[in-house]
This record gives structure tokens, sequence and C-alpha cells, in this order.
């Protein structure tokens, strides 16, 4: 039985494939290939975190940099706790978020916030919907762990399992969080449509 | 702002992406370090190809498959070492259900006909290898011979009765010796009996006589035609039953095989 190049590339690229290349080979080829997949919704998320896109650029290569240098340690070996590429990728740029936090301790104010809209024109593709700026302004008011459950179930579209597996919660726990997080933004946006020129008068 | 024109908004977001040029500049960047005083590589190599796919047939699904695989093809190497036993042996009822399995298969009348002849010949060539047995070692249970006697028994029969619903059995005393010619065999229906010349080459297994023939056109089988001597179904099945009886088990075989060539 022979199978052609199309099922055989399709199978290697799938997320456990990448994984166990990885981390059973240090398969080279696997790692660009995971870049290549996970790449943009890995800066996304840092991005949605830091809101700073030049920070969320570095991040992003540093999140791959010491995924690399796990895999040269050796490291996927002894963490039995990831069961795909994809949760440990995100479990790195969470971490490194975190430390980018400890070390630059920003603090982002309302007009902080702002500033990150006009700062993100260029970079983004999406239309210069209000109410899109609006919504990314309005996620910097987050805590951090709704913000992550925000980014990570809406934005990126992680399934609730998935989310589990990057942040230690249980599956019931995430999805409490997701809904809290959600109830807390809805909060937000309408208060901001209740005191126009918060948001808009940037424009 | 409605839940779902929220959540709409939120999925909007996952359009922000970094530059192409970026990412592609960054790609170069991760290859240049990760490749960096080792040769590039690729293609995988088969062995890793080969360990991937055995993590792979770890889950469920090509277990369960695996599983039907092993059931299936131990069951048909069941069947075939089951061929050459006999009664008492630990593969006999294995050999027997393959048996009534490829009997259910059987809807034609003659084909079932000729397999319940053939498994005549097996059940009376079990009981010859029985006999031998029995017969080099004298603490064999004698009832072992006596079932395979009677299991030979009722195959006949059965064979007998599939044989006889054949209507081969046309008798025809006597007839002028002339060309092939075709008439009904029955004023209702119009399938033809071909009535060959006595001196046609035709003569019956392990006999030298020459015999008339006759084609009968069977119901279920519009092309298919069935030829047996005359007045010979019967009567050998009757010898080969007698035979069985005085343990002339040699002679029944080739009975039950004589008639078994008849029917073509």
């Amino acid at each position: 039985m022979s199978l052609d190049k199309s099922t055989t590339d399709s199978f290697f690229n799938k997320d456990l494939s990448l994984f166990l290349r990885l981390k059973k080979f240090k398969d080279k080829q696997a790692f660009l290939t995971a870049y290549d997949k996970y790449a943009e919704a890995i800066y996304r998320f840092i991005y949605f975190k830091i809101g700073q896109e030049e920070d969320a650029r570095d991040l992003t290569s540093a999140v791959f940099l010491k995924c690399w240098s796990y895999v040269q340690e050796g490291k996927l070996n002894e963490d039995n706790e990831y069961q795909s590429l994809k949760a440990f990728l995100y479990k790195i740029a969470r971490n490194l978020v975190i430390d980018y936090y400890r070390q630059s301790k920003p603090n982002v104010s309302l007009d902080e916030a702002e500033t990150i809209i006009d700062d993100s024109q260029d970079l983004t593709q999406i239309d210069t919907d209000i109410s899109l700026d609006q919504i990314r302004v309005k996620l910097m008011y987050l805590k951090d762990e709704y913000k992550t459950m925000i980014i990570m179930r809406y934005i990126n579209e992680l399934s609730i399992a998935e989310i589990s597996q990057i942040t230690g919660k249980s599956k019931g726990n995430v999805r409490i969080m997701v809904m809290r997080a959600l109830k807390i933004l809805k909060n937000l946006l309408e208060q901001s449509d209740e005191r126009p020129g918060t948001v808009e008068s940037i424009k | 702002m409605k839940d779902q024109e929220l959540l709409n908004q939120l999925n909007n977001l996952a359009q922000v992406k970094p530059s192409q040029a970026w990412l592609a500049s960054n790609r170069e960047i991760l290859a240049s370090q990760i490749y960096s005083g080792t040769p590039e590589t690729s293609e995988l190599s088969w062995a890793v190809k080969l360990n991937l796919f055995g993590s792979r047939i770890l889950q469920p699904q090509y277990i369960a498959m695996m599983i039907v695989v092993f059931f299936v093809s131990s069951g048909v190497v069941g069947y075939q070492s089951s061929q050459d036993t006999k009664p008492g042996d630990t593969m006999y009822q294995a050999k027997r259900i393959g048996e009534r399995a490829q009997l259910m298969m059987t809807f034609n009348d003659v084909s079932r006909a000729k397999l319940n002849l053939s498994l005549a010949s097996e059940r009376v060539e079990e009981l010859k290898q029985v006999t031998v047995e029995i017969e080099l070692n004298k603490s064999q249970a004698p009832e072992k011979l006596a079932n395979a006697k009677e299991s030979a028994k009722r195959q006949i029969a059965v064979a007998r009765e599939n044989v006889s619903r054949l209507k081969l059995v046309v008798p025809q005393k006597s007839r002028p010796a002339k060309a092939t010619e075709t008439k009904p065999s029955n004023p209702t229906d119009n399938k033809p009996v071909e009535i060959l010349k006595p001196e046609d080459e035709y003569q019956s297994a392990g006999d030298n006589k020459s015999t008339d023939r006759i084609d009968i056109s069977i119901p279920d089988g519009p092309n298919m035609v069935v030829s047996t001597t005359v007045e010979t179904s019967d009567s050998i099945i009757d010898e080969a039953e007698a035979m069985l009886n005085d343990d002339n088990l040699d002679g029944a075989v080739e009975k039950l095989e004589e008639i078994n060539k008849l029917i073509n």
C-alpha cells in the first residue's frame, strides 16, 4: 500500500506528529513546520496580552527559540504534562508574558490602551471598525486570567480541553472563567456605550 | 451589545496578524539558528516515519481494527488447518462449522447435492481414520467408532435426499438407437430432455458399461444441465450405504465419488 504525498504531508504536519517528531527526534523540519503553523496564533495571543506590537514580535520569536532550546535539552521528554505541541507553545508564551510583565511592569492605563489602537493600525489587517477597537481596548482592562480566557477561547478559538491543558485548570473551571470573562467584557463595553466619547473620541 | 454580536466581534479579532514579511524573516532567523553547525535534513527517514506510525496505530480505532483482522484471519487459518481432522480432534468442530457455513452459502440444488456427496465421502474417510486409530490404540473408546459410523450414515442420507430432489432417475429401459433428439420432459412445460445415442461416449465412473444419458434442465438454472446415468443415483447410493454397513469403506467412498462425478 502506498500513500500519496498529500496524505503523508497532512499526517506528518498534524500537531501530534510534529510534537512526536520534536520530542523523539529533535526534528528541525518539524520545528519549522510548527512555526509556520502556530506563529500567527502565538503572536496574536501575546499581542492581545501585552498590547505592544514590537514586544509581541520579540516575544513570539522568543517563544519559538525557547521551544527549540527545550527540544534540544530533551525537556519535552521529561515533562509528560503536555500531549500537544500547541499547548506546549502556549505554555511558553504565557510564561514569557509573565516574565515580560515582571521586568517592565507595564501598567496599562486607559490612555496607553488607547495608544495601542493607533499603534496597531498598520500591523493588523482588520477593518478599522470602531467596535473592534473598543473590544481591544477593553480587553486590556480585564484581569490577566480573564483576558487569557477570552483570547484563547474566542480569538484564537482553542477548545476548553486545550485551554484546560495550557492553564492547568479543570475544564469546569475554565468554562466558568470563560463565561465570567465574557460577562465582564460585555459590562465594560456597555459602560463605554453609556459614556460616549471615551473610545470614539480617539478616532 | 448582544452576546452573539460580541462573540462575532471577538472572532473578528482573529484577523489580527503579524506582517508576512516579519514572519518570513523571523523564520529565516530561526532556521539559521537551529541549522547552524548541523546538516539540513528536510525529509524524514523511513525509520522516523515508521516510528510515528507506530505511535499512531496505538489509537483505539486502529486497535479495534487489528482485533477484527486478527479474529478473521485466525478463523480462516483455523478452518484451513482443521481440514484433515477427524472426530475427537481439537479442531474437528471448526471443520464441521466450516462445512455448515459452506452449506448455508450454497443455494443451487446441484451444487448442494454435490457438496453433500463430498461431505458424505469425507465422513466415510473420517470413519476410516478412526478405525485405523482404534486398531492402533486399543484404549480408544469404541463409541467413537460408532459415532463416526452414525455420522457417515446420516450424511449419506442427507446426500440421498439432495440427489433425489434433482429427479435425476428417469427409468428408460429401452430406446431405439437414433440420433440425438429433443423432446419436452413434461407436456406442461417445455424443458428439453436430450436423449443421446447409446453409442455416445459415456461411461459411468468405475463402470465400463455404456448407458444412456439424460440431460435435464433444472428449474433454478436455465443454462445448467444435470447429467446422470439412468437408474443409477439411488442404486449407487444404496450400494454405498450397504458397503458402509459391511465396513467396506473404500468401496463406499468410491461409490459416493462416482455419483458425484455423474452430476455435472
